[in-house]
This record gives structure tokens, sequence and C-alpha cells, in this order.
């Protein structure tokens, strides 16, 4: 049996709102993860990542279900499991009116550090995060990204043996989350660490995990390394056709199916109305088929039968994305 | 342990970098202090030095004959407001004890206080007294030996009360204050000579009781008149009043009106914004759940309870640091613009820092209360802020002073009175504390246990 780092049974979290009616956070997940290794739990806004991990930090107690961090129970030993764990909250969880410096000093001495030791850890921390220069600035002075690095490194200032980070690189420009990326790679390859990765981002799951955990309303809908779950889809390319906001019916995704061989699936995704940036994202036809680029002809005509204009196409090996879409027949970000 | 002083020292020195806290904590009471006590003081007028005031002295004592003749009780008062004067048949009796107490002790002579006017006239002394004549009348009644002389009955020897008028103008409170405190003082001297008379002749007629020989010739003696004995030294009127009157005079002449309204308001405003800075510090709980260090804190290997003790001793600290600094903000004013240097609340700072103490758990204590029956902080705030000058108008702090019943209701009466009564030389404050004490036990108690439920933290 492995040495598990983290060995999550049955978690489930049901929240009572003032109301009185329940909402089901997580409804039975349980989690194996490897010392050394990055393991990412993927899913969409609300699908219960913050809320497993807040379990398994013992930041909230679960409804049901335990969680042992290095052999020690997060409700029944709490603080022999915190001692091993460093903390990076989806929130920036910093006081704002301190500096960089001020912060760490802080929690590096809530967690023991004092003196020499706390000052040496700081400034290792620090450097790691490459603040070392605005160390004396107060965080509000900061930017989303440089704040971002701060609370990642709290999470590191006492060397645990793992780190949960909880989707470290939400809101933040695209030359800070590479910095970010960057940094988690280096916390497992050269010191080791122990990581728990929470993402929404298909991307950052496939460039940094070793295993993955595909969680979908409260529960995980697929698990395993990378290649394990592409296999899922079989040897299926996605082929991804933008349509605005022209309607869809559900006979021309039929149609589709039909179209050409090799066609195994066709699903529709409406179009978005104000996600993030605000902005209306376009309508997809996403179609799995073997073989995908001999498929496109016969696919393209179908769709330009029904009256439909094509806004793009674009055709993808199989990846994550595809797994979830697989599994669930939604995207991922919605 | 560690963790919650960390955790305290951390908040006092977050709280100590936002200046909206600092202006409320320390600079609007002192700034109100001020400028009230200036205001009221009469701004950049000195203070009135006292001099000898003029004060009109009737004695209308008939005197009394106890056992060892006649004696009249207003006229040794009279020797002592006019030792110099022909004060009328009883001359002043030379005590050797007198002399020595005399050469010792540097007396301040009454004379450099009261200018006495002897009359014959009550209603002529009042008239004056209304007339602006005088600053203060004196007026010794008729009965004032007899009733406080012995009465010797078969069945012991007692004395009853009097009472000596003095009429003052309202125009000039603090000499009729002084003349108050000498008055005062002098028949304390009086009946305290006549108490232990009272004694002797008790123990006199005890014994007579008890010893039929004694008796007999101790009635022998009252009977024939030789029975004389010398109460003379029971009232050395150069020996007393010296000594009696100093320290009340001392006490009244070094606070100026200044310094009096300054303590005044400085303790009642000092204890209202202590009010806002306990419930600052508890809130800043919210703000801590919003910014996300509050789950920060939870993942800490450390008991969660901490965090909640940390945020209550925070408050606590913050008011005891704010009380402590205000009022010695405010004597350092005091000694400014009385160009010495003074400690304005009174000659006890260990009473004054218990004071502080009792009155901070008090003041946390209903803070606590408060935040934690509040749903929201919005809500905190809002009724936060109508209860504390609620308790602030009960206390006292703005000016008007509501009978001790109703503002008993506010630990705002109780700590600026307690500091009030300090500061004049009073240290009998022992009511005062235990009520804060056990308001603000009981408060913290309760108001702890709803924060800590409103904090949603678990384990805690
Ligand atoms: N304190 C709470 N009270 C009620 N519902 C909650 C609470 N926290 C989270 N939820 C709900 O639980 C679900 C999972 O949330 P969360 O764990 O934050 O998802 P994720 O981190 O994957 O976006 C969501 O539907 C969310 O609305
Ligand atoms: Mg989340």
């Amino acid at each position: 049996m492995p040495d598990w780092m983290v060995e999550a049974t049955g978690l489930v979290k049901t929240y009572q709102r003032r109301d009185g009616s329940t909402v089901a956070a997580v409804q039975g997940i349980d989690l194996h993860i490897r010392r050394g290794e990055i393991f990412s739990l993927l899913g969409p806004n609300g699908a219960g990542k913050t809320t497993t991990i807040a379990m398994i930090s013992g930041l909230i107690a679960p409804t049901r279900g335990d969680a042992k961090i290095g052999g020690h129970s997060i409700t029944r030993e709490p603080l022999a499991a915190k001692r091993l764990m460093g903390v990076v909250p989806q929130e920036i969880a910093l006081y704002l009116e301190l500096s960089a410096r001020q912060n760490l000093e802080f929690f590096g001495r809530l967690y023991g550090l004092s003196g020499r030791e706390l000052g040496r850890r700081v400034d290792e921390v620090l450097d790691f995060i490459d603040l070392t220069e605005r160390q004396r600035d107060r965080l509000d002075t900061f930017s989303g990204g440089m704040k971002r690095r701060v609370n990642i490194g709290v999470g590191l200032l006492h060397r645990p043996q793992m780190v949960y980070m909880d989707e470290p690189t939400v809101g933040i420009d695209p030359q800070n989350r590479r910095r970010i990326l960057d940094t988690v790679k280096r916390l497992r390859d050269e010191y080791s660490l122990t990581i728990l990765y929470t993402t929404h981002l298909m991307e950052e799951a496939q460039e940094l995990s070793d295993q993955v955990a595909i969680v979908d309303q409260g529960r995980i809908i697929a698990r395993g390394s990378q290649g394990e779950l592409t296999q899922q889809v079989g040897e299926q390319d996605r082929l991804i056709f933008t349509v605005g906001q022209q309607k869809v019916e559900e006979a021309l995704l039929r149609r589709i199916e039909q179209s050409a061989e090799g066609v195994t699936r066709a699903l529709y995704d409406a179009p978005a109305v104000g996600d993030a940036d605000g902005a209306a994202t376009a309508g997809t036809i996403t179609v799995f088929a073997r073989r995908g680029r001999r498929a496109l002809p016969g696919i393209i005509l179908a769709i330009n039968d029904a009256s439909l204009e094509i806004g793009s196409v674009e055709v993808r090996e199989p990846d994550l994305e595809a797994v979830f879409l697989h599994l669930t027949g939604r995207a991922l970000r919605d | 342990m560690r963790h919650i002083l960390i955790m305290v020292w951390n908040g006092l020195y977050i709280s100590n970098l936002d200046r909206t806290g600092f202006i409320i904590k320390f600079v609007t009471p002192f700034l109100l202090s001020t400028i009230i006590a200036f205001a009221f003081s009469g701004l950049g007028s000195s203070l009135p030095v006292i001099e000898a005031f003029p004060v009109a002295l009737v004695n209308l004592d008939e005197g009394a004959d106890s056992g060892g003749g006649p004696v009249n009780l207003g006229d040794t008062f009279v020797q002592v407001l006019l030792p110099a004067a022909d004060a009328g048949p009883a001359a002043a009796p030379v005590c050797p004890a007198a002399d020595a107490a005399a050469g010792s002790a540097p007396p301040v002579a009454i004379t450099d206080l009261l200018t006495t006017t002897r009359l014959n006239d009550a209603e002529e002394a009042r008239a004056g007294v209304r007339s602006g004549l005088y600053q203060a009348a004196i007026i010794i009644p008729p009965d004032f030996s007899r009733r406080l002389s012995p009465q010797v009955s078969a069945t012991g020897a007692t004395l009853a009360g009097t009472e000596i008028e003095i009429y003052a103008s309202g125009a000039s409170p603090l000499q009729g204050s002084i003349v108050r405190s000498l008055v005062q003082a002098i028949s304390q001297q009086l009946v305290t000579g006549n108490v232990t008379i009272a004694a002797t002749l008790q123990t006199l007629i005890d014994r007579a009781g008890s010893d039929p020989a004694f008796g007999l010739a101790f009635a022998a003696a009252g009977a024939s008149g030789t029975f004389q004995p010398d109460f003379a030294c029971a009232f050395v009127p150069a020996l007393n009043t010296v000594t009696v009157a100093r320290e009340p005079l001392d006490a009244v002449q070094q606070r100026s009106v200044f310094v009096q309204i300054l303590t005044l308001f400085g303790a009642a405003q000092a204890a209202f914004f202590a009010l806002f800075t306990a419930q600052f510090a508890l809130l800043s709980l919210y703000d801590e759940r919003k910014q996300g260090t509050l789950q920060r804190l939870l993942v800490v290997p450390m008991p969660a309870w901490y965090i909640v003790a940390a945020k209550l001793l925070t408050a606590f600290v913050n008011v005891v640091v704010q009380l402590t600094v205000l009022l010695l903000a405010l004597t350092l004013v005091a000694s400014l613009r009385e160009g010495q240097v003074m400690f304005i609340w009174g000659d006890a700072p260990l009473l004054v820092l218990l004071t502080i103490m009792a009155l901070a758990l008090s003041v946390c204590g209903i803070s606590a209360l408060l935040v934690g029956l509040a749903r929201t902080p919005e809500q905190a705030r809002l009724f936060g802020s109508l209860i504390n000058v609620g308790l602030g108008a009960l206390g006292g702090s703005f000016g008007f002073v509501l009978p001790a019943a109703i503002a008993g209701v506010s630990p705002i009466y109780w700590g600026s009175e307690a500091f009030r009564q300090l500061a004049g030389g009073n240290t009998d404050i022992g009511l005062n504390l235990l009520v804060l004490l056990l308001q603000g036990g009981i408060m913290f108690v309760i108001g702890s246990w709803f924060f800590v439920r409103r904090s949603g933290i678990k384990g805690a």
C-alpha cells in the first residue's frame, strides 16, 4: 500500500441555508495523493473544489467523512495534521495594510518560527517569490499578481510537506500566471513538495498534473493520469465549430452524427451571456470523431444545409476538456 | 498563549496604523476635553489666585453649663477664626502641646485666607453676602454649645447634633467651598473634643456606679462645685485649626477651574470613546473574514478559540492603552497650562490604573455583547453607535449630569466618576470598581459567548 500524503474518504459537506434548504456542496469525495506529486482537482465553478480543500485543511468540519494528512486525521488530530500542510487560499488572504515582509513574519511566528530562523525563512521565501525588492512596501500598493505571489509565499514559510493551492492563478495577467505555474512545478521538482492544485482551466491541469481528478457537482467523475483519462474518450478528435448567436436545433446535431464516417457524438453549447469578461461568448457545436480531419467536409456540409454560418473551426486532439465534455455533455467553463 | 500574544500584538499594530481609528481613539476625545476646559475656564485669563476674602462671622451662641462650669464653644470658634482679636470672656488657654505643634508645623494662617468681620446680627451678615460685601457668612446658632455639650444624666453622657449656618454667595462657589471645609474642619475638632469629654464623664459615672466609695466622693465634689476638670485643652485653636485646615485647603486651592473641568470632561470623553475602540477592535473579526485572513488563521496549527480570545484581549488592551494615553495627555495639558508638572488624577496612580482596567473590561463586555447580538457588521455599527451615544449621554459625556440612579446604568458614569473622585484626592472608589467589575464581568462573559457564536468559529 502506497504511502499516501493525503487520504480522504467519503467527504460530504452539506450547507444549511438561512431559509432551511440545503446545498450539497460535496457529495462523497475520496482522494489519494502520493508524496511528491502534483494532484489537480479540475472542475467548473461551483463543483466543490474549495469546499473539499476547506474540509481537508481543517477550515470547516465535514458533514461526513474524514481525511488523513501524513497519517493524522484532520478531525481528530487537527494540530498534527495542520503542521504538515501549507494553504494557499483561493482569495488573497493577507493583511493589506502590512508589508509583504510583515505578513510573512506574522504568519511565520504563528507557525512557531522566531528570531534568526524566522528572518532566514522569510528571506528565502521572498527570494523564491521574487519580491525581495518590494518586501517593505504595503500590500495595498501591490499588483494582483504580486499579491498572489505573497499569498503563495505565506503557505510555504514553515516548509510544509504538502501545499493546497486553490485556483492560484485566478484573475491575473498571462505573465504572472506563467510565473506561478513555473513556481508550482519548481516546488515539486526542487523541493519535493506534494501539491494539491485546483483549477477550472483544463490547460493548467494538463500542464502541471501527475494525477487529475475531475470534479463536477460535488463528485469526482473521473480520475487518473492524463493518459488514463484521455483514453476514456478513445482515439477521438474533437471538432469545434463556433456558430455565434444562431439557434441550433437538436435535429441538426443528429444529422451531423450521420454526416460522416467516424462521427460518434455532436453536442451544442449555447452562448454564455455575460461570463467573467462580461462579453457574450459564441455558441459552439462540438463533434467527437475518430480521424476528425477526414470527417470535417461532411460536417461542414450538414451545418451549411441548416443555413448556419460557421465562425471558426478547430480540431483538437484528445484532452481533459474532451474528457469532461464526454462525461458531462457540458463544457468546463460553464 | 504565544499564539494569542502574537495575534494581539499584530491586532494592536494594525489598529494603530488606521488613521481614522487613531483620530477617534486619541485625537477627538483629547481635543474635545481640552477645548471645553479652555472655553469654560475663560481662555487666556489666569485663574483667580485665592487671596484672603471677606467673611462675616456671627456668634449667637448662648453658651452652656456643662459639669465643669460655663462653656461657650461659639467663642472658641471665634478664637480660631479671629485669633488676634479680643474674642470675649474665654481667653485661649495655653497648652504645652499647642506650643510644640505650632513650632513644628508651619501654619497656614487662617487670616491669610479669610478676612473675618465679626457681626452681631445674622440677617445683617446675610444681607452683606447678598450685596457682595462678604463672600460668605458663618452663623453660629444660639444653642450651639448647649447641644454640643455632654448632657449628663444618671444613665450616661450624650451629645446632640447641631448646625452652623454657612451663607455663601452662588457667585463664588470656590470661596464658599473653602469656608465650608474650614468650618467643617473646625467643628470636627470641637465635636471630637466634646466626644472625649463625654466619654471621660461616662467613665467617671460608670465608675461611680460600680464603686460606691468613688461614687460618694464624685457626688460630693459635684455638689460642692469642686469638680472642675480642665477640658480647655480639648479645644486648642492653634493646634487644631492649622492641622485640620491644611489638607482640604491645599486640595481645593491647587485644583484650578481649568483642571477641574479638564478632569470632569476628560474622564467622561475618554470613557465614551473607549466604547468605540472596543467595538472597532471586535468588529475587525468581520474584516478578517472578508479579507480571508481569518481563514488563514484557522488553518494554523493552534486551537481555534485562540483567535477569539486574541480578539477580545486586543480590544481590552486597546482600550487600556487608549485610556492611559488620554489621561496622561490631559495631565500634560494641565501641566503646561498651569506652568508646573502635575498629575491631575490624584495621588493613587495604581487606583487610576485599576479603574482603567475595570472600565476597559466593562466597555469590552458591552461591545462583545453588541457585536455578538447583531446579525451583521453593518447592524453592529449602527446599533453600536446609538448605544454608545446613549451610554455616553447617560454617563455624563455630553455635559449634562443625570441623577445617579439613571446614570448608574452606564459604565461611563461609574468610570468617569471614579476618575473624578481620584482626581479630587478621594480614593474611596470601591463601589465604582465593584460595579464596573460586576457590570463588566457579567457582560464580558455573556458577550463573549454571543461573540464566539457569531464568529462562527467551530471549536472556539
Ligand atoms: N458557506 C456556504 N453556504 C452555502 N453554500 C455554499 C457555501 N460555500 C459553498 N457553497 C456552495 O457549494 C458549492 C461548491 O462551492 P465551492 O466549493 O466553492 O466550488 P468551487 O470551489 O469548485 O468553485 C457551490 O454551489 C456553492 O454555492
Ligand atoms: Mg473555489
